[in-house]
């Protein structure tokens, strides 16, 4: 029953995807369809109930349904049977179509009607979700039955139930993918209806900040639930997986930065398509490479024909934007306004340059092993080394551009306003730099990079402590008042300061993390303690207990340093009832400068084998990538009303 | 004065900083550690020897260590493994061979980006409203208040935009035909490209394991590219070999030959009771008019393979028509019919003598 | 034509290539990977049983064809291919073939006991350390290696095999004896 209500749905939800393509279509009246409203409720209806039956079905252990005999076991508890929902190939793609329903439903309540914009990305939206019902009514269909029902069944992977953080970051991360549909639509939209200039980009902004945002925070968390449950002590592997996510976000942090240039002064419009096409392009290619079995990776999910149907939808996507944008080139392709390389525009395109490059390096580097493969059927790895050497350099220079851009002057930049601009914020970059290398380390990455992040973050204070002290001298207020008021007006441009100070931070965290970390291997029987970078580890006792879909067998730890006791750690070694398979539960002790992170590789009644870690300044990562979610976040706080009770004060002065 | 002084300290400063940076203790680490994390750990997905805790991981890992005591070095290191693992296991992908176009191509791009950057320039006169002029005029009156341009700089400018708007509407750089033809590529490339795709995905993935290496490059996996001949050799040269000879004296069987056939099924039966040599000698025996013979290997084969159709079916025919015993065959009948593999033209057959043996 | 319509036809006949480079790979298994070993000589090793005092030279195995079988308790697919390998040993026995199981990353009493559950048949060996493994370029368990009577290596089937190929395998390993002779 709950499999035919759910496959009803789906079929709902494809149906209504395929009546808003029709009924989006521009009629002679210029208005849409009268029945596309009742369209639209059949996508959001469809797509609920279907994510709904299927939570249900878990949740009423309905094993007759393959998905739940293969992901679910009545000992699973409830939060992680809820996440069990996106946690495989058909009940991800359920999210997929459930997330990209309700950004549909936005671009619906949002568009007005009459305008052909709206309705064309209405219609390409409708497009899209008709593929991904497609997949979810044929090749991917989650509610079909099982071929024996059985009477319980194997719980989901061991790795995804360990933690709290699986049931957050697929959704986070979707929210994110998915979103990047929007400005896409609007742009083949623009394309296909020829209107030249940047009104899809002012439509669109908010969508891409907030579909950003949350790529950004999913990426985040997918980053720290490898570091909490992987128990390796990392938390980025250069894993195919963490790239299909990583492309799209360094394409469109690319496309926010050169949509700045168009909205401001009219360039780049050409470049702002192919950049929105290749982001969304490059969210159904991660989908594919990980969803597809071509590449063997921590959480792939297995071969069907849900592969083939990604890379031709791909296909058709990339190749028709394309076809479509050279058609069009005409109309969008403005003449180049720029006066000067040494200007904001210039930082703009290099830092494009840049971020386009990152994106090529990464995907070079997750495909490289396939092309190889494919043309010679020898068989190469591209792994952590190669990243890492195109990142750092890149990201080096990235970091510098950030610290010049935002007070470089539009047009033309003089060299006299310029280093008035740069000058304090060197010499504390200097500073900073100095400090470290004769109180810290004088290892060359840790001091650049606090010398550029320093640079970044002191270059932003003070342009703001300078705008400020200009507009509280021709007013009463003070300059901190002052300040809010000018990040509350200009909110695009503080928000994206916000996040240059959280990727300043993620920078900092992620030298240190990577040039400090160190690790040892210990053997320990019980009541044993060994020293490890400062402190000392005790075995004190073992511990076990059997909880409804798992076995934890553990240690507790004391930790002390320098004699004086600081916690208990328990780590465990958690083995799933269904599944016979063993997932390390690491613990860890966060400080303020670094974690004590510790694993077990074994426990038995010879005592415990275990890997610890000491990572400095990890919390920094965390807070950097959450500050660079604000900062995505910081425009959309700034109401209708504040804008407009700021704007009437304007008017008054 | 005071502001060149602050500049030359900076620089002072900087290089001080620079000195000891370089100076400083950025040493790699250890050496063995350094070497695993080029290694890729064969148990993990994308994970390095030096990042993974696997058990096999760690053996590799005490290896290296093992190694690097021994006086070997990095290099060869790294080859004992590609020489067991393959070029697989090379982590870091080096700038040479298999791998040398992926360090290349990111290189080309940057160079092409700049380039293209570099070659930007004010061209000729866009078709630029008024409404963005008005634009530039308050944006333009801003940076001078700001301080960003002077004033004649920004009239400077203005001017050139006012100017860009009089003159005529610059021709698309493209032409229609030639951004037609790039379209009709771009969809035939599309095309192309998906048919690809479609054609290979029905490719089925292999089950039950993957043989790779020399044995598999000889052609197919049964014998049936080899001719009886070389069998023979074969059988000849391995007289104790029961497989080889069974699928030799099968081919035999299933030709007709039976003269030939009959020694190899004889040879295996002196060593073994094989139910398929057991039961084809029955049927051979039983085409020689000897069907009571027959019945007895047919049975001796059901007696070491109950299950076997063949011989139940050979049986059955034996019964049936060779010892015109119906209720003997019935049975075995019913058993062949109830397999699911059976032949249509001898399930109708069984079905005919089923009707025949209960009829009587 | 001008630059920007070449660039784009350009990178839309790149991410052709890509797509059809892509679509090769459905047909294949990203963890085949193929073995460098094959066709040269097979690790020279000396293994301690399992089970009792004694070893196996693999070295000293002239003239015989071997099978080299990596497996451990702990892995399903192991439980799987053990009939199959037993019922081929023994009945390739007499044709000079000779099996040889070595347990991988296991404890003796877990092995002795899946030998206890699933039968005896052909020697079984221990690999201290996993360099056994790490000679024969093990990547997951189960992996078996076909040694000709040459002593190289001549063939590996990674993950659980099945009587087909073990069988094939081994009779175009005779016949290729046979027809070198």
């Amino acid at each position: 029953m709950t499999a035919a209500i759910g496959y009803s749905a789906v079929i709902v939800a494809l149906a209504s995807s395929i009546a808003i393509v029709v009924g989006s279509m521009r009629r002679r009246s210029g208005l849409p369809a009268p029945w596309l409203r009742w369209a639209m409720i059949g996508l959001v209806t469809g797509s609920l109930t279907a994510m709904v039956a299927l939570q249900f079905a878990l949740i009423s252990h309905d094993f007759s349904i393959a998905y739940v005999a293969d992901n679910h076991a009545r000992s699973t508890p409830l939060l992680f049977t809820i996440a069990s929902a996106w946690a495989a190939l058909e009940g991800s793609l359920v999210l997929w179509g459930l997330v990209l329903a309700g950004y549909t439903w936005w671009v619906w309540t949002k568009a007005d009607r009459g305008n052909p914009m709206s309705l064309g990305a209405l219609a390409v939206m409708g497009a899209v979700a008709s593929f991904f019902f497609g997949l979810l009514a044929t090749a991917s269909n989650p509610f079909a039955a099982s071929a024996i029902t059985p009477l319980d069944g194997v719980g989901p992977n061991p790795l995804l139930e360990n933690n709290i953080l699986m049931a957050v970051h697929p959704p986070l991360l979707y929210m994110g993918l998915v979103g990047l549909t929007v400005p896409f639509a609007f742009a083949i939209a623009a394309l296909v209806d020829g209107t030249s200039g940047s009104a899809w980009l002012e439509r669109t902004r908010n969508t891409t900040l907030v579909a950003w945002g949350f790529l950004t925070a999913g990426i985040t968390l997918g980053a720290l639930w490898s570091y909490a449950v992987l128990g390796w002590g990392g938390y980025w592997a250069w894993d195919p997986v963490e790239n299909a996510s990583f492309l799209p976000w360094l394409t469109a942090t690319a496309f926010i930065h050169s949509s700045i240039v168009q909205r401001r002064r009219g360039m780049l419009a050409a470049w702002n398509m192919t950049l929105v096409i290749t982001t969304f392009a490059l969210t159904i290619f991660g989908t594919f490479l990980t969803r597809s079995g071509v590449i063997a990776s921590v959480h792939s999910f297995t071969q069907s024909a849900v592969g083939p149907a990604l890379l031709v939808f791909f296909t058709v996507v990339t190749l028709g934007s394309f076809a479509l944008l050279v058609t069009r080139l005409h109309v969008v392709a403005g003449a180049p306004r720029l006066e000067s390389l040494a200007s904001r525009e210039g930082v703009f395109l290099a830092n494009n340059l840049l971020l386009t490059l990152f994106a090529f390096a990464v995907l070079m580097g997750t495909t490289y092993p396939l092309l190889v493969e494919a043309f010679s059927s020898d068989q190469v790895s591209v792994g952590r080394p190669f990243f890492d050497r195109a990142a750092v350099p890149l990201s080096l220079v990235l970091l510098v551009a950030m610290g010049l851009g935002p007070v470089t002057p539009y047009r033309v930049a003089t060299a006299t306003v310029t280093w008035e601009r740069l000058r304090s914020p060197v010499r504390i970059a200097v500073a900073a730099g100095l400090a470290t290398a004769l109180l810290a380390t004088r290892h060359w990455g840790a001091v650049l990079v606090v010398v550029l992040a320093t640079f970044v973050v002191s270059s932003m204070v003070r342009h703001l402590w300078w705008l400020a002290r200009r507009a509280a001298a021709g007013s009463e207020r003070s300059v901190p008042a002052a300040a809010w008021r000018l990040m509350r007006r200009d909110s695009g441009y503080w928000g994206g300061q916000i996040a240059h100070f959280g990727v300043a931070l993620v920078a900092v965290a992620l030298t240190m993390s990577t040039v400090f970390a160190e690790k040892a291997e210990v053997s320990l029987e019980l009541g044993e303690t060994a020293s490890f970078g400062g402190y000392e580890l005790t075995y004190e006792a073992p511990f076990s207990r059997n909880e409804a879909n798992r076995t934890v067998v553990g240690a507790e730890l004391s930790l002390s340093r320098h004699g004086e006791r600081l916690v208990t750690l328990r780590p465990s070694i958690n083995t799933y009832t269904g599944r016979r398979q063993s997932v390390p539960s690491p613990a860890l002790r966060v400080g303020l400068t670094e974690d004590f992170y510790v694993s077990l590789t074994r426990i038995d009644g010879g005592g415990i084998s275990a890997d610890l870690f000491r990572n400095p300044l990890m919390w920094m990562l965390w807070v950097g990538g959450f500050v660079i979610v604000g900062g995505a976040a910081w425009p959309l706080t700034v109401g209708r009303k504040e804008r407009e009770a700021d704007a009437e004060e304007l008017v008054r002065a | 004065m005071p502001r060149r002084l602050g500049a030359l300290a900076t620089a002072l400063a900087a290089v001080v900083l620079a000195v000891m940076v370089f100076t400083g203790d950025s040493s790699a680490g250890d050496r063995g550690e350094a070497l695993g994390a080029r290694l890729r750990c064969p148990v993990c997905q994308s994970e390095s020897v030096a990042d993974s805790t696997s058990q096999t991981a760690r053996d590799i890992q005490s290896l290296i260590d093992e190694q690097i005591a021994a006086g070997s070095s990095d290099g060869e290191i790294i080859d004992f493994f590609v020489a067991r693992y393959g070029e697989w296991i090379v982590l870091d992908a080096p700038a040479k061979g298999r791998t040398l176009v992926l360090w290349i191509l990111p290189v080309v791009a940057a160079g092409g980006g700049i380039a293209v950057i570099a070659s930007r320039r004010r061209r000729g006169a866009s078709a630029v409203a008024s409404e963005v002029i008005e634009e530039d005029r308050r944006d333009l009156a801003r940076q001078v208040e700001m301080g960003e341009l002077d004033d004649a700089a920004a009239s400077k400018l203005l001017s050139t935009y006012e100017a860009e708007t009089k003159a005529p509407p610059p021709q698309p750089t493209s032409s229609r035909g030639s951004r037609v033809a790039a379209g009709v590529t771009v969809m035939a490339v599309a095309i192309g490209a998906v048919g690809f795709a479609v054609v290979r995905s029905s490719e089925a993935r292999p089950v039950g394991g993957l043989l790779t290496g020399g044995i598999v490059d000889d052609g197919p996996r049964d014998l049936s590219n080899v001719t009886n001949e070389e069998l023979e050799a074969v059988v000849a040269a391995n007289p104790e070999v029961i497989p080889m000879r069974l699928a030799l004296a099968r081919r035999y069987f299933n030709e007709g030959d039976f003269s030939a056939a009959l020694p190899h099924y004889l040879a295996v039966l002196e060593k073994e009771a094989d139910p398929e040599a057991l039961a084809n000698v029955g049927w051979m025996v039983y085409l020689n008019d000897s069907p009571d013979t027959a019945a007895a290997y047919l049975e001796r084969s059901l007696d070491a393979a109950p299950d076997y159709t063949q011989a139940q079916w050979f049986l059955a025919n034996v019964r049936l028509f060779g010892l015109d015993d119906p209720e003997g065959a019935a049975p075995l009948l019913r058993q062949v019919l109830a397999t699911n593999d059976v032949p249509d033209e001898v399930r109708q057959e069984a079905e005919s003598m089923l009707a025949e043996a209960t009829a009587s | 034509m001008s630059r920007q319509v070449l660039v784009v036809t350009i990178a839309s006949v790149l991410v052709g290539v890509v797509v059809m480079a892509m679509a090769t790979r459905f047909g294949s298994d990203p963890n085949a990977v193929v073995s460098p070993l094959v066709g040269t000589p097979a690790p020279a090793l000396d293994l301690p049983y399992l089970e009792g005092n004694g070893s196996v030279d693999l070295a000293a195995a002239d003239g015989e064809i071997l099978v080299v079988n990596f497996w451990a308790s702990w892995c399903f697919p192991c439980r799987a291919e053990h009939p199959v390998l037993l019922d081929a040993a023994d009945r390739w026995e007499d044709a000079g073939v000779r099996f040889v199981g070595i347990v991988y990353q296991d404890e003796t009493d877990t092995a002795s006991a899946f030998l206890d559950e699933f039968g005896r048949g052909y020697e079984a060996v221990t690999d201290g350390g996993g360099r056994a493994a790490i000679s024969f370029g093990v990547f997951g368990i189960p992996e078996t290696f076909l040694i000709g009577r040459d002593g190289n290596i001549a063939g590996v089937v990674r993950g659980e095999i099945d009587a087909e190929i073990l069988e094939s395998a081994l009779q175009q390993l005779l016949l290729a004896d046979a027809t070198a002779d």
